[in-house]
């Protein structure tokens, strides 16, 4: 019973024709102004849905109520959820990743589905459709109310991550939905222009109750004793201090675009009009035959391994770079919509587990050429030179083999390649950046406003975003869909920021070849090029040099994936260290509701960064810190932020309709290196006959104390900002680590040249190597690392073998 | 009548020098201070937009040069009919090159032409560098009026 959708229905369509908050308001009239790849998309869900492929009838019967009463669906016209579910389901769109506990998707599905029916007739003697709706929701709140119990041989709490996961998304995603909410849709090519706390563009509606509180305020009110911290050490300038900011900014601003042309020309090898990335440079991209020993193969272009690959090339060493995923089109691969996106992450199956499992894709993953660069939000602030002996200075996780000033004129480099965007910085290394401040949205407004009114410092930026022109980039439109892949080309990616210029100085990016394993000569001493598979079969690269850059799960599973008899356990892992020490980032994130209309979609997702609490105090009792961003929350995002607070039903449709006026910060906080967070290899095999990853990762009393001190200032922030109501919620994001750099072969698997102690000829150049991670985002460090190893590799190109030279550090 | 005051910029005289065309000194002052407060202008304007083409700097080093030619033509009759004109041409020049470059940089946006309203009023500005060449216009002008009695 494929429900019709209509076509569009009639302006400003809500689902059930409720009376909107936003009288008039229809998010489909503004077609006009999208991109035609975008609204495609779109106008597909309000067209007529597939015939049912997955769901059986018996499933159906059930799933259909189900969604119905999460997501309080009762009258006509209905978001077709069933059908898109079901479509998801059947096309097998799903994340990849799976609970160690729960088996993949589609199978939770049908045994939860059916878990829900034996409930039904255990409790009340009739199959779940007969019930009545009371019944129904009290089964459904059951299963909600059992949090991590087990249900029907089923996790009950991942089961409900499960049903909301895809209900939200599919509805959330549907264009009557927006209307309901007053989201703006699809900003491309137009973008936003009245960025801002209560303002609106001319084409929005205001919201009519901007006073509504949402009821049942479950007591949150009880103000946190635990206060603020005492400000620290405060980064006060002084004079002195203001003129050399601006004297370092002037000198950003007038030094010579040349120069970094010279470097790297990507971004005036970009197409100057309507497209966005020149077809030319692919189609006549230099080939390598799979005999060619070339100097380089790289494994995986994304932050690491497109760096690495410009590098070399500009370098003149031949150079082949093999991407698992596409070689992307912005124009046509790319759209300005959260639920079609799902294609830029890494999707393929993967085993999580541990106390605290770590979902996978969006903020920590990414596939194709610009890697997870591509949905990045650009952020990019340095690590402090205190990121780098962590351990001698607090006697938690691990010294780095090098410092701070190894890596500052790295960070330079690609800060003016990106180019970054963003105030004079005066935390850590107190540096300019090369563009200036972009202006902040509503969100970011909150958050200087709370910051303001506690004494708090906090600035706008570094994000590498274009404000200006730079080269043929064209300046940012805050459409606000940087997790979305950026069809402007203001957001860096490698994609438009180092592969162009690769491919000029004859690099060879490969797309669509999935590495299965690098080979080593016969006494397993030397590299000598990787197994691939492109279009179903198997091929060899030959390789003088090799260079992994599958990122913090990829490259360890490779390794173990890479035995011979020499590495019986896996290449270069005779110290027991590939794969342990991952890390990733404890990323709570807190809104705030006020009666302004924020508006968060609009403007780069992060904006406004406080690191005032980055490094270990003498007044907490946890070691290192955090970092405080804002992050703002598209619809579905939002509506995961919504249902981890337990609401479901009207009570989430009621959370959803008050959505332009929440405001949301993110903490990045440095949770520590332990050598049990490891990736290891599961018994289950992927679609190469390869066993897939499985990762492992549980939080050390430290890791909580920093989550929660940084909870409490954030919703500390909000109030001080004014707001009426905080809700937190838990996440993760980044990724790093799990073949950490260390001095010797004891203590790390990669040199600080990012060489491997045991292959000579073996790189890694990705975020794995990072042995701590600060709180600060990943990208930056990952790409200031290989440029500085790609600049050793060459200096030590005529010393024989190709290896880094110079004495080793 | 012939009026009292020697000072040429005495409300009186000044108002007779300006219906006889002679007031070159003034607007040559005119000329440099509008050279100083729109270049002062430019540079937080193109500060903002990160000076992303450094072409952007024209105008901003142009200003200073404006007013010292300004100021000179206030001074010497000569500087009036030779540093000034020179300067002035290069100002009203160097606004109808941004002109262009405004015009070009709102049709690379995206959706250029297309989608006219919103790229011009969130584009660089259309209309600005031609106040520049105002400017500019001043200054010749002001190379070719008489001298203050």
């Amino acid at each position: 019973m494929a429900r019709e959708g209509g076509s569009g229905g009639p302006p400003g369509t809500t689902p059930g024709r409720r009376p909107s908050r936003f009288p008039g308001y229809d998010v489909l009239a503004q077609a006009g102004a999208w991109d035609a790849t975008t609204a495609a998309v779109v106008f597909a869900r309000t067209a007529r849905q597939p015939e049912l492929r997955f769901f059986t009838l018996a499933e159906e019967a059930v799933a259909t109520l189900l969604f119905d009463h999460l997501l309080a669906q009762w009258d006509d016209p209905k978001v077709p959820v069933l059908e898109m579910i079901d479509a998801r389901l059947a096309e097998r769109q799903t994340d990849g990743w799976r609970f160690e506990d729960m088996p993949e998707d589609d199978t939770a599905w049908r045994l939860s589905l059916r878990g829900l029916d034996d409930d039904a007739r255990e409790w009340y003697d009739a199959p779940f459709a007969e019930l009545s709706p009371e019944r129904r929701a009290a089964l459904i709140e059951a299963v909600r109310a059992r949090g991590s119990d087990r249900w029907r041989g089923l996790t009950a709490g991942h089961v409900w991550g499960l049903w909301t996961r895809y209900t939200a998304t599919a509805f959330y995603s549907h264009p009557w939905a927006w209307n309901e909410i007053g989201y703006g849709g699809p900003a491309y090519p137009r973008g936003y222009m009245r960025l801002g706390l209560g303002l609106r563009e001319p084409w929005e509606v205001p919201d009519t109750e901007p006073e509504e509180a949402p009821p049942e305020d479950d007591g949150s009110d009880d103000k946190r004793d635990d206060d603020l911290p005492a400000r620290p050490g405060a980064p006060r300038t002084g004079l002195a201090g203001l003129v050399r900011s601006a004297t370092d900014t002037l000198r950003q601003t007038t030094s010579p675009l040349g120069r970094v042309r010279d470097r790297n020309a990507s971004a005036w090898l970009l197409p100057r009009g309507d497209a966005r990335f020149d077809r030319r440079l692919v189609e006549g991209m230099r080939r390598f035959d799979d005999r060619d020993e070339v100097d380089l193969v790289v494994v995986g272009c994304g932050a690491g391994g497109a760096t690495l690959a410009q590098r070399m090339s500009r370098y003149g060493w031949s150079v082949v770079c093999l991407e698992a995923g596409p070689f992307w089109d912005p124009d046509s691969d790319w759209v300005s919509d959260e639920a079609a996106s799902h294609h830029l992450y890494w999707n393929d199956p993967r085993v999580i587990a541990g106390e605290d499992p770590v979902p996978l894709g969006a903020n920590n993953s990414g596939r194709g050429v610009g890697g997870s660069t591509v949905h990045f939000a650009g952020y990019v602030p340095r690590f402090h030179p205190s990121d780098f002996r962590t351990y001698t200075e607090d006697g938690v996780g691990a010294d780095w083999p090098l410092d701070y000033a190894d890596l500052r004129a790295s960070y330079e480099r690609i800060e003016q390649e990106l180019p970054v965007a963003g105030q004079y910085w005066p935390w850590g290394d107190p540096h300019p950046y090369p563009h200036a401040p972009h202006p902040v949205g509503g969100n970011g407004e909150v958050f200087l406003r709370g910051a303001a009114a506690l004494g708090l410092e906090a600035r706008v930026g570094p994000v590498a975003i274009t404000n200006g022109r730079f080269g043929n980039r064209p300046h940012c439109v805050y459409r606000g869909f940087c997790l979305q892949g950026c069809k402007v080309n203001a957001k860096a990616s490698t994609l438009i920021t180092h592969v162009p210029d690769a491919l000029a100085h004859g690099a060879e990016i490969r797309a669509q070849c999935m590495v299965t394993g690098v080979e080593l000569d016969e006494r397993g001493r030397l590299a000598t090029g990787v197994r691939y598979v492109r279009d179903g079969r198997e091929r060899f690269q030959r390789a003088r040099t090799v260079a992994v850059a599958g990122y913090s799960i990829e490259t360890p599973r490779l390794l173990l994936n890479s035995t011979s008899r020499r590495f019986p356990d896996g290449l270069c892992n005779d110290h027991d260290l590939v794969g342990r020490y991952v890390m990733v980032q404890g990323a709570p994130q807190t809104s705030g509701r006020f009666t302004q209309e924020v508006r968060s979609y609009k403007a780069p997702p992060p904006e406004v960064t406080s690191e005032e609490f980055y490094e270990t105090r003498s007044d907490r009792p946890y070691r290192r810190g955090f970092s405080v961003q804002n992050v703002s929350p598209l619809p579905i995002v939002w509506a995961e932020h919504v249902t981890a607070q337990g609401h479901w039903g009207e009570d989430l449709r009621r959370y959803m309709r008050d959505y332009v006026h929440w405001a949301t910060l993110g903490a990045l906080c440095e949770l520590l290196p332990q050598p049990g967070n490891r990736v290891t290899l599961a018994e289950e095999k992927d679609r190469y006959g390869l066993p897939v990853a499985r990762f492992s990762y549980s939080q050390c009393e430290n890791d909580r104390q920093v989550i929660r001190a940084a909870e409490a200032v954030m919703e500390d922030i909000l109030r001080a900002a004014g707001a009426s109501e905080v809700m937190t919620i838990n996440r993760y994001a980044h990724l790093v680590g799990g073949c950490r750099m260390a001095r010797d072969a004891a203590h790390g698997v990669v040199d600080a040249d990012l060489r491997t102690f045991a292959v000579p000829n073996l790189l890694l150049t990705d975020g794995s190597v990072l042995p701590t991670q600060g709180s600060a985002n990943p990208a930056l460090t990952i790409m200031a690392l290989v440029d500085r190893a790609a600049g050793r590799l060459a200096a030590g190109a005529r010393a024989g073998l190709r290896t880094p030279s110079g004495d080793r550090r | 009548m012939i009026p009292r005051s020697r000072n040429p910029f005495a409300p009186a005289r000044l108002a007779r020098n300006v219906r006889h065309g002679r007031f070159e000194r003034s607007l040559s002052l005119l000329t440099a201070a509008g050279s100083v407060i729109t270049a002062a202008e430019i540079y937080l304007e193109h500060d903002r937009a990160s000076f992303g083409n450094r072409v952007m700097w024209w105008p901003v080093v142009l200003g200073p040069v404006g007013a010292a030619a300004g100021v000179a033509g206030f001074l010497s009759e000569r500087m009036a009919r030779t540093a000034l004109p020179i300067a002035s041409a290069a100002i009203a020049a160097n606004g109808l090159q941004g002109t262009y470059l405004h015009v070009r940089g709102i049709a690379e946006k995206p959706g250029g032409w297309s989608l006219a309203r919103y790229n011009i009023e969130t584009g660089p500005p259309l209309f600005a560098p031609l106040l520049v060449t105002m400017v500019g216009g001043m200054g010749l002008l002001a190379a070719l009026l008489r001298r203050e009695r």
